[in-house]
């Protein structure tokens, strides 16, 4: 629905509780001239200490990076979980936020149209319309890298 | 007969009338149904409904009770309906002014697609149809092969309609009867109010027709076009039969010699202009590709013929300048077949009944003016004539002289190359397959061309990175470039299809499939465009490997065929066998071929328990798969066709995984909650005793994103209910060991498939005993489970446990109640009474 500012984004998400991360396939795809996709989202899972749902093949990387409360998980799975009472083991209660990492943008815009009972923000490279909130719109690897490390920035400021 | 409308079964005299609600009309068809295929026991033990030349809603309660477990999940979700005059309708503020509601809008737009991916092979299967007849005539009778037993291949065809399809005539009831009942769904996908579930059951309902169309146009093209059939040749010959003699890839086409390539769906043409070079004995003078689906129809009667890509890829194949004339029609896709031509000055000719934007209609002309314009110059021409079209693709071919060079040189490559500005990668933002594509032109000016070969194999020649860049990089010249730099190593070699797979053959695999060692099933289809080009070889092989059963069908052999085991150094047709078994790799054609991957799987229920398929659909589908695991892989870029095609599919109980990232597109999946115990629930039914079971399959159609996903799912799915004990042990271990080879961990839902000790495969035996002890509260004694913990929290004997979660004690069990035997049905009606 619309953009946020990594710095607001951090502020919006520090207010947060339940919040689940997913991290996709890109997180193995995309680095960053040497610094992987998927060293971002391990860090994020860290500064929120938020479990992460590890989609695609991501959860002996992230893992390896230091990721806590890491499971293996399909994405569609936790889409469809959301939609029932919660009686999944990665987190007691609900997520009332998702955050996506490492989904191209047609599917996460898919994924987060399908979420009815919670926020959606995604940690892409484009504005995500279906999402809660989304980064701005980046032009290049580089600007997608600097909004990466202004939010994981502004989550380690109290 | 002995009189109008009653059938004598043994002792049993029936009454057609208790049978099915309305037989006039079609007494004789249904006397000939029970006279042939049904056991009088069963008829005795249970009460048989049919429902010949079914609609949608006479197997809506199978349909239902799928969905309750299997709700289906809407993505990519549309809030505002603009299907009528009174609109537009905001349907997340509430109804729309018809009374429809949001999700069931979602559930009429997958209708919708379902119905577009079942027109294009209806339509193909008419125009093949009506040819045949006027050729043949009505009374030609069909058939598969010397082996053939219609009451086996035209499952698809019986099982909707009842009719037992033994020549032209009938095919053309059935498809007519298909083509009336499209006509209805397309109708309620645009102006239908019904309710969620209504519109899914039509979904499948448009499914189950694209089946049928599909059995249609394969039995034609077997029976009446000589294409080769496993039918024709004995059992033991099926070890290496079709031989691996097909060749495909650029690389294989020799260079020299004319080109036709050959697109879309109508193979008419193709079988046509074949015959003209066979007849003209021009055959070694032309080379003759296939782009699409009619390529797999080709290697069945001309196996010289080169697969060259899928219909999704054609665009970019087509650019390379490779084809002299290109004979296209429509098929699952919509190709820019013209606009790709015209640039490399290769000639089309339009065969759709359909026109094409640019192409005047030459049907009327004759074939020298038409031949003389077409070397004078002309784009191309419409010709609605299958057999005037292949003369005239041969006879341009052999005259048409062209420029040949249509690429960038390596010049004009680095010189656009170098315009790609450092900081930008609107590109990488619009591609659908995430390609990094600028970093990799940015490398061309240092690496040349070599720097985009992996980009190359990803892309989908979309063209939407040429729309955002800013500096007008023609890119897909670039990745053409590329692709022709590659041509040599494109190279593979494959099995032409084979066709269907026949009784005999069928019912040893089944033997093969339960001696203990083999996980299930898979079917792998690949409609190409993926970000990696030999993901679906990969997943054939690690399911193969894990003796599997692995057949496929469609572009998907084609994509299949190019994975090259470097450790074996063979291609993977080369590596495996290809008798319908274990650990084997077969081929059953062109898409229309899927046809025969439902037949089996409804057929196993007249094998299992001599339950007739015709005009019984829901306890066909009911009973085929309580312990044959059958999961279909698709891969690739998402048609509609493939969406109807994954709906009938899991309508017959077969688990479909999609992906990778594109995938995604669907509109609907059919997940379940495996949390939820009050949707694993059969019945007994000789009993009546309603039962609870593990939950599986866990999904019927559910995306994925990786190929480590798609096999890992697939070993997952490939559990069923009443899995015989090596089978259920084999299963968990190939699901476990790929989950944690992939993901490092255990699945979190293995121990819900364990009945016993005997499911847990040896080699995992003591470690997941002791998770089952410590993480789970199960009673374990050394290797042995003296006590289970149900999902209710109860800890009980194995005995007992086998009576309350496992259909291990109900040996005969369905999710339909009216499947139920009379006896059951009695006792539950007593006890009503009682209560």
């Amino acid at each position: 629905m619309s953009v946020k500012l990594p710095q607001e984004l951090a502020e919006y998400l520090k207010g947060q509780k339940n919040i689940l991360l997913l991290t996709g396939s890109l997180c193995d795809d995309v680095d960053f001239n040497g610094k992987k996709l998927l060293n971002y989202a391990a860090e994020v899972s860290i500064k929120l200490n938020a479990p992460v749902a590890a989609t695609a093949n991501t959860p002996i990387g992230l893992k390896a990076r230091g990721a806590k409360s890491v499971k293996k998980m399909w994405v569609a799975e936790v889409i469809n979980y959301m939609r029932h009472p919660w009686q999944d083991p990665i987190m007691d209660q609900k997520p009332e936020v998702l955050v996506f990492i490492g989904y191209p943008p047609t599917v996460a815009g898919r994924l987060a149209s399908a979420v009815q009972e919670a926020d959606t923000v995604v940690l892409g490279n484009t504005y995500i319309e279906e999402a809660t909130y989304s980064l701005p719109q980046s032009s290049s690897l580089r600007q997608w890298q600097q909004s990466l490390e202004q939010l994981i920035q502004a989550l380690s400021t109290p | 007969m002995e009189k109008k409308g009653f059938v004598q079964l043994g002792n049993s005299l029936i009454d057609l009338r208790t049978v099915v609600s309305d037989p006039r009309g079609i007494e004789d068809g249904l006397a000939e149904v029970i006279e042939a295929d049904w056991a009088e026991t069963y008829h005795k033990g249970f009460d048989v409904k049919l429902y010949p030349f079914a609609e949608a809603a006479d197997i809506a309660d199978w349909d239902k009770i799928l969905l309750d477990t299997y709700p289906p999940l809407y993505i990519d979700r549309q809030g505002i309906c603009r299907d009528c005059s009174l609109g537009p309708c905001e349907l997340e503020k509430g109804k729309g002014k018809c009374g429809l509601e949001l999700e069931s809008f979602q559930g009429k737009l997958g209708l919708r697609m379902a119905c577009r991916g079942c027109l294009s092979q209806m339509m193909d299967s008419r125009e093949l149809l009506n040819y045949a007849i006027k050729v043949f005539g009505r009374d030609k009778e069909i058939s598969l092969g010397q082996r053939h037993d219609i009451t086996d291949h035209a499952v698809s065809i019986g099982v909707l309609t009842g009719l037992y399809a033994k020549n032209l005539d009938d095919l053309d009831k059935a498809l007519s009867y298909a083509e009336a009942q499209l006509n209805k769904l397309l109708l309620a996908s645009y102006s239908g109010t019904a309710e969620t579930l209504e519109f899914e059951n039509m979904t499948f309902h448009a499914g189950s027709l694209l089946v049928l169309a599909m059995e249609a146009a394969e039995l034609v093209k077997t029976g009446c076009f000589g294409l080769v059939s496993s039918d024709d040749h004995p059992l033991e010959e099926m070890n290496n039969w079709p031989p691996v003699s097909a060749l495909g890839g650029l690389g294989n086409v020799e260079k020299g010699k004319p080109v036709i390539a050959f697109l879309g769906d109508n193979f008419l043409s193709a079988w046509i202009a074949i015959n003209y070079l066979k007849e003209k004995e021009l055959a070694e003078q032309i080379e003759i590709c296939g782009l699409g689906p009619v390529g797999h129809d080709i290697l069945r009667f001309y196996d010289k013929c080169r697969i060259i890509s899928t219909q999704v890829m054609a665009a970019k194949a087509i650019r390379t300048g490779f084809a002299d004339v290109v004979v296209a029609s429509n098929g699952c896709v919509p190709v820019d077949v013209l606009g790709e031509a015209r640039r490399v000055e290769s000639k089309v000719i339009w065969t759709s009944a359909q026109g094409i934007a640019g192409l005047k209609d030459r049907t009327e002309d004759s074939v020298d003016r038409i031949v003389k314009d077409l070397i004078d110059g002309a784009e191309g021409v419409w010709i609605r004539n299958a057999e005037k079209a292949g003369e005239i693709a041969v006879r341009v071919v052999k005259e048409l002289k062209r420029k040949g060079d249509y690429l960038l040189s390596g010049e004009a490559v680095k010189k656009e190359a170098g315009k790609c500005k450092e900081d930008c990668d609107l590109c990488f933002n619009v591609c659908p397959n995430s390609l990094l594509l600028g970093r990799a032109i940015r490398k061309v000016k240092d690496e040349g061309l070599k720097a985009l070969v992996e980009v190359e194999e990803g892309c989908t020649f979309c063209g939407k990175c040429e729309e955002v860049c800013p500096v007008n990089i023609p890119l897909r010249d670039l990745i053409v470039a590329t692709k022709a730099e590659q041509a040599a190593k494109d190279k593979f070699v494959m099995r032409p299809g084979r066709g269907p797979i026949p009784r005999l053959e069928n019912m040893a695999g089944a033997f093969g499939a339960l001696w203990g060692n083999c996980p299930g099933f898979a079917v792998l289809m690949g409609c190409g465009g993926t970000k990696y080009q030999k993901d679906i070889g990969w997943i054939a092989h690690e399911l193969a490997a894990e003796c599997s059963f692995v057949v496929t069908t469609g572009c998907g052999s084609g994509e299949v065929a190019q994975y090259y085991n470097e450790e074996e150094q063979k291609f993977i047709f080369e590596e495996f066998h290809c008798e319908y078994q274990p650990r084997n790799l077969l081929n059953c054609g062109a898409c229309s071929a899927s046809c025969y991957l439902r037949d089996i799987f409804f057929h196993y229920s007249r094998t299992g328990a001599h339950i007739s398929h015709y005009a019984n659909f829901a306890p066909t589908a009911d009973l085929g798969s309580h312990d044959l695991g059958q999961v279909t892989v698709m891969w690739g870029v998402p048609n509609e066709r493939m969406f109807a095609l994954a709906t009938a599919f899991a309508r017959g109980q077969d688990a479909v995984i999609v992906g990778p990232e594109s995938a995604f597109e669907w509109k609907r999946f059919l997940m379940s909650n495996v949390y939820d115990r009050s949707k694993w629930r059969v019945w007994d039914a000789n009993t009546a005793r309603s039962v609870e079971t593990e939950p599986v399959p866990a999904h019927f159609i559910v995306p994925v994103e990786t190929k480590e996903e798609a096999v890992t799912m697939a070993f997952n799915l490939m559990h069923r209910p009443f899995d015989p004990w090596d089978a259920r042990h084999v299963k968990m271990d190939s699901y476990i060991r790929f989950h944690e080879e992939n993901f490092g961990e255990l699945p979190d839902d293995w121990h819900l498939y364990v009945r016993s000790h005997t499911d847990l495969p040896p080699k995992l035996k003591a470690k997941l005993l002791k998770e089952l002890q410590e993480k789970h509260g199960w009673e374990v004694d050394r290797l042995i489970i003296k006590k289970a913990r149900h999902r209710n929290g109860e800890l009980m004997s194995l005995d007992k446990f086998h009576y309350e979660y496992s259909t291990l004690q109900a040996p005969y069990f369905t999710r339909l109640p009216r499947l139920l035997s009379k006896a059951a049905k009695e006792k539950l009606a007593k006890e009503g009474v009682e209560k």
